[in-house]
């Protein structure tokens, strides 16, 4: 089996269906931010309504962030320009995966918002990275 | 002259795993829902049932509407197009009226929703284009 026909095969659904996992666990974390601002304070915590709304904030533009770097490889990915790229599908699938996992884990086991950042750093940058460049190279720069 | 639409057929591809995934999601959050709140009887019988009939106008939607794209007929895309209202109303209901409705339900109903307002649109101008480049 050729290289392309085993990445069409495989490799676009899975890539597409981690992309959506991540952005509806991504989603669904947003519409539960209250909760994820009280799992997120800290032991010795006194009423602070200022914190909580700065929490709040912190955790909205995250998540935002993630969306937006979803969104930009979603289009890029349906728009086919690294739909035939095996190691850009492989990185990605590979990121969103974890991300959507930890994300998960997250969200049930309460964790504080700050290791939101790792994941983000570490599960939604490389890929979009990649995308951008990838978009670059194809866009801007007309190399293949 | 070919005229197939390259994106109705991505579309509709990507959309054939991402109903796969949703119906098993859907199937599971309803056992979920079955074993741990208070459930009418008549209530359950009829959201399974209406999970299952979505399967398969979804699974005839899709192929018909692939088919028709691919060999450039417009007979079966008209039929998908007339199968996305009964589909689109299943996915409004699992949305809106079920007896209970989780967060997660929430968001993948609007994926599936997006996605099938993209394919009627893309199945129309197929159907156009169809009709533009080859006699029928």
């Amino acid at each position: 089996m050729s290289m392309s026909v085993l990445c069409a095969d495989a490799l676009i659904p899975s890539r597409f269906l981690t992309l959506i996992a991540h952005l509806t666990i991504t989603v669904v974390i947003l519409s539960a931010r209250d909760e994820v601002v009280t799992a997120s304070l800290p032991y010795d915590y006194e009423e602070d309504d200022n914190y909580q709304s700065r929490k709040s904030f912190e955790i909205l533009i995250g998540l935002s962030l993630a969306i937006g770097l979803l969104a930009i490889e979603l289009t890029g990915f349906i728009f086919g320009l690294s739909m035939f790229m095996p190691a850009a599908s492989v990185l990605s699938i590979g990121c969103h995966a974890s991300a959507a996992i930890a994300l998960s884990y997250a969200l049930f086991d309460s964790w504080d918002s700050s290791l939101y950042w790792a994941v983000f750093a570490l599960c939604s940058v490389p890929p979009g990275l990649v995308e951008m460049i990838n978009a670059v190279n194809i866009l801007v720069l007309k190399r293949v | 002259m070919t005229s197939s639409s390259l994106m109705f057929e991505v579309l509709m591809y990507l959309n054939s795993y991402y109903f796969g995934a949703f119906a098993v999601c859907e199937l599971l959050m309803t056992v979920f829902k079955m074993i741990n709140l208070p459930y009418p009887n008549r209530n359950i019988v009829l959201e399974l049932m209406v999970i299952i009939l979505l399967c398969c106008i979804e699974y005839a939607r899709i192929f018909l509407g692939r088919k028709g794209n691919l060999t450039q007929k417009v007979g079966p895309i008209v039929m998908s197009l007339f199968l996305t209202v009964p589909s689109f109303l299943s996915v409004v209901y699992l949305l809106l009226w079920q007896t209970y409705v989780l967060r997660l339900e929430v968001i993948l109903c609007y994926i599936e929703l997006v996605m099938e307002c993209l394919e009627s649109v893309l199945g129309v101008v197929c159907i156009g284009s169809f009709y533009k480049y080859n006699d029928f």
